[in-house]
């Protein structure tokens, strides 16, 4: 088996890889778009379960012809999906050492779109890792894409829009949503109602979530967040309380709520491990996520060959993911040569528009549902802060007390970022608590470098790596 | 079947999951757990079949702390089980096949 | 203004290290010396400096009136007048992404002023300059260690297997002198008090071929001359009762009491916070930009962006970067990079008790290290498959389980490779002041570095036989031959490009 060649690799079969693979199929690419999950969708579009009833709504059913739509172009146009297939690394020369469930290969490719999607923010509070306590996207992984419930009484918990679809989808599979609580209050929204009128369109979707919740009688409640987990080998409650607007716990506000799981979702991180990787520029940008690669309004990145698409781009939403997607897919097929500049530029004017305007949007729901510094306050001296290896926020503290780390610095020192996970668990907890600590700003820390294996590798697949030589 | 390429999902084909594998029983998976055998549907992942079987916890840190599912997308690592001898498998990435041994001590 | 960093005290009174800038001597490539005048309050040497910056060149600093036509001169430093010469730098093109040489357009009279005083500097906080800060300290010694990096333990010694290594380091004379060092080893972790995942179980070379074996076989008869070497030969199934975890490939191997293994990060880091509980300063985010000198050659101080910390001893221990480091004092280093590849296991149960020649499984966190990879690419640090598949084929021969364990990660580390794979260690007799402690296994011989170092700055000598380190031993050679054998390529001491050279792949 020598080294494969493929014209342009996507890496993420989400809504930005599908839409960026349509469009680069549509010009005459050979596309391949390769995913680790088992099914194509990403979060966005992830495929439901078939023995859960499907939802029968506008919303619902619009996602669904989106992912038809996109399937449909891709097939037509030769695009393969290759699915349980991971990157693993990233070498000089355009390529990538892949794995499938056959073992591990090399692929050499002439563009490469990373279009490798997000995932939830951990944030930290005492109890985060019982069992039973979820990210609100893996809730919506389970209920949606298996017709599992996470649980069978869940709170659901957080900042964001976000929390309103991961709750309907929990109501869908069949669990007791005890309640949604919402950081924030609507009060706090009103610096937005301005912009927010520009993207009235967005309301009957707000709207319906918030519909479909009350009549299933789930209690909404702003201005509260959980402050702990509580069970022996499993969540068997949680402890909750009312926040001012720094989202700091109020004394003699809290409460206890008897639950079998909870949901968590304070927004979310871009997974750049293979930008950086493969060595591309970065800036930190905070409310888009933090460390994002650099690219150019056409989603062009430091290297010439590799675009960027979706969330891994900068947060922003399904819709910007798809926009974005779209355009770098025509971005690639231009720099292949296969449509001319103009073609490119015209093609790119129909979606332009749409990109920036959902981009504003987005942009208004990142500032509104940021996170906010008083959640540090909910990590006790004893709450991990590094769930690989176990470490607690104490020895940070102390460690900051006596020395002035980077992030690299702090890992050598506690190991912190040197367990399975990669530092994605904890690599934007400890910016935040150093940058407390420290009083320094985020972007000062400088980043967790990243090393192959991106996603872990077994030793014999290692060793049975067929090189191109053979 | 080459790359793990999705199967059954051509033009004209429906939307959702079709057979996974073509030895595989078409609604029921039989895989052991920890010397158990358990039924999964057809497309669970070995994290939605334990899960669904009610076993808790999938591993136990060092410090012999339990840990389940958290992210259910296959970034954090807590759901890694051993299937099949193969350490550290992240149970939510993985599909459920039949006869797979897991084991989560 | 004062120096912000914390570490070299709030509140001390900073005080001009010349007075600028009476004269400047420039010597442009013809030959011909040309002669600039500028004004003597400080800042104000604008003139000299865009002369000197045309030519790129060494420069003097002169206290106004004095006549000067030579490079030396007599300058206000430090409230005393003494003679100095200050060299900002070779006068050969270098490379600057990795250090920051002055030239001259950085230098102006604040780069000048005097930060900090000390009894010695140690450049480079890694396996090796950190335990000579740490040994210095605690003989009472008052030391700054100083590194570019924002933490310690930033480069080759965080990217290595974590192995204290005896058994196979020849000629006999640095046998005895890893020995010496990995017996210093339990003194240390115990004074440390710290988790280091510390053990000397005894190590274990393996053989998987007849050739490999009798090649061991007739190496530990060597070694079994030497005195205080515990050496063993056993055969494959001897081996096997040892650590059950060996696989049936193996067809003998050689054990030695002596080797033992550590977490490498952890140590250094233990030291680190040792050697500032013993009242060492440590000073990071700083890089070395030149050395003071006096005309008779001692060092008078180092500098480095923030200003000049006066100073009566300067240890190298930058490791790869050393060459960098000596050229500032017209030394030339020889040292290579030699790039290693390691692989990283997941953390696992107890399996394997005695570090192998190449691997080791760490004591409490339970991942596996396995390296063993060696090749000359200069300060390239990426991995290449080949290499990390080759590490991976070795380690599940060696230990048949690991195959079904994940790989966390994969790095590469650069060995600062001397031509005759033993280190350089001691003073260097033409600047006064100015020791080198450079060489690969860093981690098997940092406790020795720690001694010897302290003992040659605080008492003047060292009972360690030192001499076959001699940093000067290829002095006046031109060791072009040597040097192709055993970094098959052809480097010249004397080239002009030094040490660009010799870093470059």
């Amino acid at each position: 088996m020598t080294m494969e060649h493929i014209q342009v690799v996507i890496v993420g079969a989400g809504p930005a890889g599908l839409a960026a693979a349509a469009e680069a199929s549509r010009a005459g690419a050979q596309v391949v778009v390769l995913d680790e999950q088992p099914t194509p969708g990403g979060q966005y579009l992830r495929q439901r379960c078939p023995d859960v009833p499907q939802p029968d709504d506008a919303i619902s059913r619009a996602a669904e012809e989106i992912k038809a739509t996109l399937l449909r172009d891709l097939f037509a146009h030769g695009v393969e999906i290759r699915t349980e297939t991971s990157v693993w690394a990233a070498f000089a020369g355009d390529v990538l050492a892949v794995q499938t469930l056959q073992g591990s290969r090399i692929v050499h490719y002439e563009r490469l779109v990373v279009a490798t999607g997000a995932y939830d923010r951990p944030v930290a509070f005492p109890g985060w890792t019982l069992p039973g306590v979820f990210t609100a996207g893996g809730a919506q992984a389970l209920t949606k894409g298996y017709g599992v419930v996470p649980g069978r009484r869940v709170l659901v918990a957080g900042s964001g829009p976000f929390l309103f679809p991961a709750a309907v989808e929990l109501v869908r599979a069949g669990a007791e949503v005890v309640g949604v609580l919402e950081a924030t209050t609507p009060f706090q929204w009103r610096s937005g109602l301005g912009s927010a009128w520009r993207h009235r369109e967005r309301v009957p979707e707000a709207l319906h979530y918030f519909r479909l919740l009350r009549a299933a009688r789930v209690p909404i409640r702003f201005g509260r967040v959980v402050t702990a987990a509580e069970g022996e080998g499993h969540v068997d409650g949680v402890m909750t309380a009312r926040v001012d607007t720094r989202w700091r716990p109020i004394a003699g506000t809290e409460e206890r709520v008897a639950v079998d799981a909870v949901c968590v979702g304070f927004g979310f991180l871009p997974s750049t491990e293979l930008t950086r990787a493969l060595a591309l520029q970065h800036q930190f940008d905070g409310l888009r996520g933090g460390w994002i690669p650099v690219h150019d309004a056409d989603m062009q990145t430091s290297a010439p060959q590799v675009f960027v698409a979706g969330e891994a781009a900068g947060i922003g939403s399904a819709q910007v993911a798809l926009l974005s997607g779209r355009l770098a897919g025509i971005a690639v097929a231009r720099s292949l040569g296969l449509i001319s500049a103009r073609d490119a530029e015209t093609r790119m004017a129909m979606v332009r528009p749409d990109y920036q305007h959902a981009r504003d949007f987005a942009d208004l729901i990142l500032r509104t549902f940021a996170i906010r510094p008083g959640l540090l306050q909910l990590i006790t001296d004893n709450t991990l802060v590094c769930r690989c290896e176990e470490i607690a926020a104490s020895r940070v503290r102390a460690r900051a007390r006596e020395w002035r780390d980077d992030l690299h610095g702090i890992k050598g020192a506690l190991r912190i970022g040197m367990g399975q996970c990669q530092g994605r668990n904890c690599g934007r907890l400890m910016t935040s608590l150093l940058s407390d600590a420290l009083a320094t700003g985020e972007a000062d820390l400088g980043m967790l470098s990243v090393r192959a294996p991106l996603k872990t590798i077994s030793v014999a697949a290692l060793a049975g790596l067929e090189l191109d030589d053979e | 079947m080459a790359h793990g390429t999705f199967v059954g999902l051509k033009k004209g084909d429906s939307m959702h999951t079709a057979s996974v594998n073509d030895t595989e029983s078409k609604s029921v998976i039989m895989f052991e757990v920890d010397g158990r055998a358990i039924n999964a549907r057809v497309g669970d992942t070995v994290a939605s079949a334990l899960l669904t079987a009610g076993i808790q916890p999938f591993r136990r840190t060092r410090s012999a702390a339990p840990r389940s599912v958290f992210c259910g997308m296959g970034v954090c690592y807590d759901c890694a089980v051993t299937i099949d001898g193969l350490r550290s498998v992240r149970a939510c990435m993985t599909r459920v096949r039949n006869g797979m041994k897991v084991e989560t001590k | 203004m004062c120096h912000a960093n914390p570490e070299l005290g709030a509140g001390r009174s900073c005080r001009p290290a010349c007075t600028w800038l009476g004269l400047a001597t420039v010597r442009g490539t013809s030959g011909v010396a040309a002669r600039a005048r500028a004004s003597a309050t400080a800042g104000s040497g604008r003139l000299a400096l865009e002369l000197m910056r045309a030519f790129s060149v060494p420069i003097v600093v002169q206290e106004e009136g004095r006549d000067n036509a030579l490079a030396q001169g007599v300058l206000h430093l430090w409230g005393i007048c003494m003679p100095v010469g200050i060299s900002c730098g070779p006068p050969w093109p270098v490379r600057t992404e990795w250090c920051s040489l002055p030239d001259a357009s950085t230098m102006t009279a604040a780069s000048l002023r005097e930060i900090a005083e000390t009894e010695a500097v140690v450049i480079g906080a890694g396996s090796v300059g950190t335990s000579i800060a740490y040994a210095l300290a605690n003989r009472g010694a008052d030391v700054i260690l100083l590194d570019r990096a924002a933490s310690v333990c930033a480069e080759t010694s965080a990217a290595n297997a974590g192995l204290i290594w005896v058994q196979t380091k020849v000629p006999a004379y640095y046998t005895r002198f890893s020995l010496l060092s990995s017996n210093l080893y339990p003194d240390l972790v115990r004074a440390l008090d710290d988790d280091v995942e510390y053990d000397r179980p005894g190590g274990l070379r393996l053989a998987l071929t007849e050739p490999d074996w009798e090649e061991a076989i007739h190496l530990a008869e060597q070694q079994r001359q030497v005195a205080g070497l515990s050496i063993e030969i056993l055969d494959g199934d001897a081996v096997r009762r040892l650590e059950p975890a060996v696989g049936p490939d193996v067809v003998g191997g050689i054990h030695c009491r002596q080797d033992g293994h550590i977490n490498p990060i952890l140590y250094v880091h233990a030291l680190a916070r040792g050697a500032r509980r013993k009242g060492a300063r440590i000073v990071l985010r700083t890089a070395v930009t030149g050395i003071v000198r006096r005309p008779d050659g001692a060092v008078a101080g180092v500098v480095t962006p923030e200003g000049v910390i006066r100073t009566r001893a300067v240890v190298n221990a930058a490791g790869v970067l050393a060459p960098v480091v000596a050229a500032m004092v017209g030394f030339r280093l020889p040292i290579i990079p030699c790039r290693g590849q390691v692989v990283v296991t997941e953390a696992l149960p107890p399996t394997l008790t005695r570090p192998l020649a190449n691997m080791q499984q760490t004591a409490r966190s339970g991942v596996f290290l396995c390296g063993e990879t060696g090749d000359f690419a200069g300060l390239d640090k990426s991995t290449d498959l080949a290499s990390m598949r080759s590490v991976a084929r070795r380690a599940i021969r060696l230990i048949p389980t690991l195959a079904r364990s994940q790989v966390l990660r994969v790095f590469a580390g650069l060995r600062p490779w001397p031509p005759d794979g033993v280190p350089f260690l001691g003073p260097v007799s033409t600047i006064p002041g100015f020791y080198v402690a450079v060489g690969h296994s860093g981690i098997t011989l940092s406790p020795l570095y720690g001694k010897v170092l302290s003992e040659l700055i605080v008492d003047g000598r060292t009972d360690v036989p030192i001499e076959p380190y001699d940093p000067c031993r290829f002095d006046g050679r031109d060791e072009v031959v040597f040097i192709r054998e055993h970094y098959r390529r052809d480097v010249s001491l004397k080239d002009p490009s030094w040490p660009t050279a010799l870093l470059s792949a």
